[in-house]
């Protein structure tokens, strides 16, 4: 599944790409060693969260990017691996570092129960039952008894000072993020990529060339929740405290499809771009402008950058590549043979 | 390679429990022969497509390619089985290049990549104007332009029975007439045409075999000199004027 489908092409100079693939590689190097190095517990702090949306953002990209799919309900998936690691470590003790990938595995179960109805839907009515599932959710974890309602669930805090917690988080974030980004280029360049691009140019289409474009779609969002689940339960040791208010709050989900359309839903750098640039900008306004005038800029300049930026700033760079490549011969006939 | 005939039969088909498009439907697509089916608004001509393309399930009667039923089977099966689709309206893939448009036709060659370069190379040499346009965004193209790349991705993969959506809603009239020629030189090719059509004297002027459907069923059929005569009165008594 994962060979490359469509016949090679030259697609740029190679030197061009290789200096792309120099400045991720020293960008890599360089946040490895303000991990290492750096002492503002603060940077440190924002830049773990930065990494914690960009493998959010990442996990989006793949249905939501290349698939065409917009779900406004990631953050249902990111909760309940929150929760499956705060309830098995309030009934069994186990750490959530452990249990993680059981996390993962949780919210891949939901994702498939959800996906499986909902995925048969398309456009906004799609997207209107993703946000319905994240409240519905919401209001189970508030009500039931194993998640203890509103009161929630505390987990221990680690035995480590403030700064070794963040660098810890850090470096597992980092990880993550380069692990799930290189996952995501990986798709981009299969037969599964191609498949999720033809299922968001036209999936009537896609299916009639013989994509299937349910099972797709399917697996596809169980990744997704996977990777938001292990996200979740991460994100649980790390607060070390989980209710439903903040746990499934619709601002994560939000956050996530900003990051995305604006670094470039449907490019693997996309959330690389977007996840920093929504989280500093958004940061940079609550600091400096303390009201909650702060929200009105931000939404402003969200408006902005979709009416003057469509596609993100990917799009920008992949429409300057397009208009950087000779023109093709250009043929006023339909293309079939004339009468 | 001879293409098999395509037969449906007391086909029964709709979109709401209980409330039938398609009533019975008889009617078959012999191999080498273009098969009309005409019909006024309502009369189930695109539903009648939508069942034997797989994707609408039909509630009752029988869809069958050769001796193989084919129609519990989603779209995505029929390339396998040789049946290539022309819907109704744009199809092309519009943020993708020509090239790419024409490639994903060959979904099904997918693991073979020379068999897919030359499928393409074929495609591309039947139809060369797109070869200088390959690297244009689809949805950049004309009407008719677009018409040809969805008939060049449609043939990629050599499928033997084609059905095609009214391919001429939207173009040119001189467009218009190269997408019916082309369907005649793919009839010349062998392959089972079944083209569900609102343009009724084009049709006719290529068809072997019409048949008209009237509020879900049969209403009459014979071969294209039967139909060949007062169109107008055919048209006129189907807007029942």
């Amino acid at each position: 599944m994962f060979s490359v489908f469509l016949i090679p092409k030259a697609t740029g100079s190679r030197t061009a790409a290789l200096a792309a693939w120099g400045v991720w590689l020293a960008l890599l190097a360089g946040l490895a060693a303000y991990g290492l190095f750096g002492t503002r517990l603060f940077v440190l702090s924002t830049l773990a969260t930065v990494f914690m949306y960009v493998v959010l953002t990442q996990a989006w990209n793949l249905l939501g990017g290349y698939g065409g799919y917009l779900n406004f309900g990631l953050v249902t998936f990111f909760g309940i691996g929150a929760y499956t690691t705060g309830i098995l470590f309030q009934y069994h003790e186990l750490s959530p570092f452990l249990t993680a990938p059981l996390a993962g595995v949780a919210a891949a179960i939901a994702g498939l129960a959800i996906g499986i109805p909902t995925l048969r839907l398309r456009g906004a009515y799609f997207a209107l039952v993703t946000m319905i599932v994240t409240f519905a959710v919401q209001i189970l974890a508030l009500d039931l008894t194993i998640t203890q309602g509103a009161l929630g669930i505390y987990l221990p805090a680690l035995p480590l000072k403030p700064i070794a917690v963040e660098r810890l988080f850090y470096f597992v974030f980092l990880g993550l993020a380069v692990l799930v980004t290189a996952l995501v280029w990986a798709v981009e360049h299969s037969n599964i990529g191609w498949a999720l691009v033809a299922i968001r140019e036209d999936e009537d289409a896609a299916e009639i060339v013989g994509v299937r474009t349910v099972e797709v779609k399917w697996a596809v969002n169980a990744v997704t929740c996977f990777i938001a689940g292990v996200v979740g339960g991460l994100y649980a040791q790390r607060i070390a405290y989980i209710e439903p208010t903040g746990t499934f709050a619709f601002d994560i989900s939000l956050n996530v499809v900003l990051m995305a359309v604006i670094g470039g839903a449907g490019f693997w750098q996309g959330p690389l771009i977007g996840a920093p640039i929504v989280l500093l900008v958004a940061d940079m306004l609550r600091v400096t402008v303390t009201s909650e005038v702060n929200r009105v800029i931000f939404s402003m300049i969200v408006i902005l950058i979709a009416l003057f930026v469509p596609g993100g700033v990917m799009g920008v760079v992949s429409r300057w590549r397009r208009a950087r490549q000779p023109k093709p011969e250009d043929a006023a006939a339909s293309g079939l043979p004339a009468p | 390679m001879t293409a098999p005939p395509l037969r449906i039969a007391g086909l029964h088909a709709g979109y709401v429990p209980g409330h039938p498009i398609l009533r019975g439907v008889d009617l078959v697509a012999e191999a080498g022969r273009i098969t009309v089916v005409l019909g006024p608004n309502g009369a189930g001509k695109s539903t009648l497509l939508k069942v034997v393309a797989g994707f609408l399930a039909p509630l009752r009667g029988s869809v069958m390619l050769g001796d193989d039923d084919i129609g519990a089977l989603p779209a995505h099966r029929h390339v396998a089985l040789g049946i290539g689709l022309l819907p109704q309206g744009r199809s092309t893939f519009p943020d993708l290049t020509v090239e790419e448009n024409i490639e994903l036709g060959g979904w099904s060659m997918r693991n073979d990549r020379r068999r897919l370069a030359e499928a393409v190379e074929a495609v591309l040499t039947r139809y060369p104007h797109l070869r200088a346009l390959r690297r244009r965004a689809a949805g950049s193209l004309s009407g008719g332009q677009q018409r040809a790349v969805e008939i060049a991705r449609m043939l990629v993969p050599d499928p033997r029975v084609l059905l095609v959506d009214e391919p001429s809603v939207g173009l040119s009239p001189i467009v218009a007439r190269q997408v019916y020629q082309e369907l005649q030189a793919l009839r010349a090719e062998g392959r089972t045409i079944l083209l569900v059509d609102q343009d009724v004297r084009a049709a006719i002027a290529v068809a072997d075999y019409v048949y008209v459907l009237g509020s879900g069923r049969n209403d009459i059929e014979g071969d294209r000199s039967a139909f060949e005569g007062d169109l107008g009165a055919m048209v006129r008594g189907w807007l029942g004027v």
